[in-house]
């Protein structure tokens, strides 16, 4: 095609749209991204890939929401909701993985799917098909970035996202338990020599990553709201991006998060809103192709 | 009683012979509703009213002494099991007609079956094809989507809009609102200048709104459901859109209020009369109605009642009505609910004919504008 078939500028649509998708791809992509950390957080640790993930985010934004509706102060209420789902991811492990302990990684894949379904399930019971909303922590004015808007919830799931980063790298590499944790996913069988259970690595393994669903939860439902079914989409979308960024590495599964939320921005703000999702599958799907052989190895040592 | 209300003015229109009701067991009405699953929000109160309206009907001796039996099923929001709870109810139950179909999908599957087993089947989803074209069996006890779209219409009209852009969920709720708004549109001089589509999934709809801004709309018309007919409130007025909002019948619940906050504020949606029912005038037909339905559904389930629930009523108090005109036979109830006039229920004033099995027009609806979190008539 010669230069003479292309316009000299581009029309000016397309520079007016670029701040706002860039900045919604990043909000989105921090929702993402926590979703993300989840899945990294216990597979690394156990080899399971937890699809229950999004139900720890979905539990914690409805309990929130009723300890709310029930006049405890915000604070109070988020502190609540962690807690009790915290709770919930302890019991999981317990009462649904540890039973199947070491059986085959499609098996505890297929439980943990029916947990997040029998989860979806109990939601819908208690709190109905009806969205609910949690206030924003520092209520204002979106805020205005080179012609684009960020309101200022998402610099919450953006700096938590940081945080969770940070708070793990020093968790894996400056804390014992940590370095227990690191251990049994290098060689579960080497660290029981030593001491160390590996089901009590997972159980610490399901309860932290439980709490953090719960707080990313609290974080995205200013922005979303929450209903029973929100976990499977939350789910599915950090697993795209942990995916993306090799599972197995937080900051390589937040940048995956921020990667599709991007992606799915400037498709759906350029092609079409409707190629938005379509386009981050594709992406998985190359990903899947051209890194099979790291994820199956992934699963596969913690096999044997 | 409501009932004999109903009864009484549809009675006016048309006074048949003396039915014979026959002896046996009670007449048989079959419900199928979404009463769990996604849809629960709606399929409940209309099962609930269901059953307020059994025991209403118990208390008053059912039809001509002839007692009636209304059996609840729960299609749990699956389409599937809608067709085969409607085949048990005709099949096994033996019910003269049936009333359901809470999700279009549903009533278009069940719609399909009632046509092939010569049933009376009342719909009480809102899809236009479920009406259009008429179809012998089926009638539709909601105001059409495209009914609610031409009283939406009526408001940028009346604001004097001339261009408008269009976000909707991509499925067939939103894209029977595009076509009825385009259509309408265009006839009243109001341009469609960008249509955005998102999915009921999506947690931020900024693009699409970045989009159409770059149009420079009049108005933006949003037609979803909560959580997406919210954020998409939320994200216009964060991109610093002071353009009137229009949205479509599907935010008449609180959750889109409390889900959009102050966004919600001068958001003006097309819905039936219930939402706003002690701000009607004291001269509208189903105010009388609305009210005790309102006080009879608080009465019985202690939750507030909610235009779903209202269509179920509508539903069977007509099938009641024909029942007691014409007797529990299949083909005479058809042919008296085809010619129905002036049967005010909570959805309206229903005007059947041959052609119009749904018998609602605009006037059945009105504008409601959110203003501090609070409903009211919009003028």
């Amino acid at each position: 095609m010669g230069p003479a078939a292309r316009p000299a500028h581009p029309p000016p649509t397309v520079l007016a749209l670029l701040p706002q998708l860039l900045l919604t791809g990043i909000t989105v992509g921090s929702i993402y991204a926590l979703g993300a950390l989840g899945f990294v957080l216990i597979y690394s640790v156990t080899g399971i890939l937890n699809f229950a993930q999004g139900e720890f985010s979905m539990l914690s934004a409805l309990v929130c929401a009723t300890l709310l509706a029930w006049h405890l102060p915000l604070g109070l209420a988020a502190c609540g909701a962690i807690t009790a789902v915290c709770l919930v991811g302890a019991l999981t492990e317990r009462l649904a993985i540890q039973p199947a302990f070491g059986g085959a990684p499609l098996t505890l894949l297929i439980i943990t799917f029916g947990v997040s379904m029998a989860f979806r399930g109990l939601a819908l019971m208690v709190w109905g098909a009806d969205p609910y909303t949690l206030p924003e922590f520092t209520p204002g004015p979106p805020l205005v970035l080179l012609g684009g808007v960020l309101v200022r919830q998402a610099i919450w799931a953006i700096g938590l996202s940081g945080a969770v980063v940070v708070g793990l790298f020093a968790f894996f590499t400056r804390t014992v338990p940590g370095a227990a944790v690191r251990a049994c996913a290098d060689n579960a069988f080497a660290s029981r020599l030593v001491g160390i259970s590996p089901r009590q690595m997972s159980l610490l393994a399901f309860t932290l990553s439980a709490g953090l669903g719960a707080v990313a939860g609290l974080v995205i439902t200013p922005i979303t709201g929450a209903t029973y079914d929100m976990g499977l989409a939350l789910g599915l979308k950090g697993f795209v991006a942990a995916v993306i960024g090799g599972l197995g590495n937080a900051p390589a599964a937040v940048v995956g998060g921020y990667l599709v939320g991007v992606i799915e921005a400037l498709t759906s703000g350029y092609l079409s809103p409707g190629y938005g999702t379509a386009i981050t599958f594709l992406v998985l799907l190359i990903v899947l192709f051209l890194q099979r052989e790291g994820l199956l190895h992934g699963a596969q040592r913690r096999h044997a | 009683m409501v009932l004999g209300l109903a009864a009484a003015l549809a009675a006016g229109v048309s006074v048949p012979a003396r039915p014979a009701l026959g002896q046996g067991g009670p007449i048989k009405i079959g419900t199928v509703f979404a009463v769990t699953g996604p849809a629960s929000s709606l399929g409940k109160p209309e099962k609930d009213t269901a059953t307020m309206l059994q025991a209403q009907l118990a208390a008053s001796g059912g039809i001509g002494g002839r007692p009636v039996q209304i059996i609840t099923y729960d299609s749990e929001t699956d389409p599937t099991k809608a067709v085969l709870l409607i085949k048990k109810a005709v099949s096994e139950d033996n019910v003269v007609a049936v009333v359901g179909g809470t999700t279009s999908p549903e009533s278009q599957a069940m719609a399909d079956y009632a046509m092939s087993a010569e049933i009376p089947f009342m719909s009480v989803a809102a899809s236009t094809t479920l009406s259009i074209p008429t179809r012998a069996w089926v009638f539709q006890m909601p105001q059409r989507n495209a009914t609610a779209a031409a009283k939406a219409l009526e408001y940028l009209v009346a604001v004097h809009a001339k261009t408008f852009a269009f976000l909707y969920r991509n499925d067939d709720f939103g894209q029977d609102g595009l076509v009825a708004l385009r259509t309408y549109g265009l006839h009243q001089g109001v341009t469609l200048v960008d249509t955005e589509p998102f999915a009921a999934t999506d947690t931020d709809l900024s693009v699409q709104v970045a989009r159409a801004r770059v149009k420079n709309p009049d108005a933006m018309v949003v037609w979803s459901t909560p959580p997406t007919a919210s954020i998409a409130a939320k994200n216009i007025r964060q991109l610093g859109m002071k353009t009137p909002i229009l949205e479509s019948h599907g935010i008449a619940n609180r959750a889109f209020i409390q889900l959009a906050g102050p966004a919600a504020d001068g958001v003006v949606f097309p819905s039936g009369k219930l939402l706003v029912v002690d701000k009607l005038s004291a001269k509208d037909p189903q105010k009388a109605l609305l009210q005790k339905y309102a006080k009879d559904f608080d009465a019985a389930n202690h939750y507030g009642a909610n235009t779903f629930g209202g269509h179920a009523f509508d539903g069977i108090t007509m099938l009641v009505d024909a029942i007691r005109h014409v007797g529990p036979d299949k083909v005479k109830i058809r042919e008296y609910l085809e010619r129905l006039k002036g049967f005010v229920g909570t959805g309206g004033v229903f005007n059947m004919s041959p052609q119009d099995h749904n018998g609602l027009t605009t006037n059945d609806m009105v504008l409601v504008v959110i203003k501090g979190g609070n409903w009211d008539i919009w003028k």
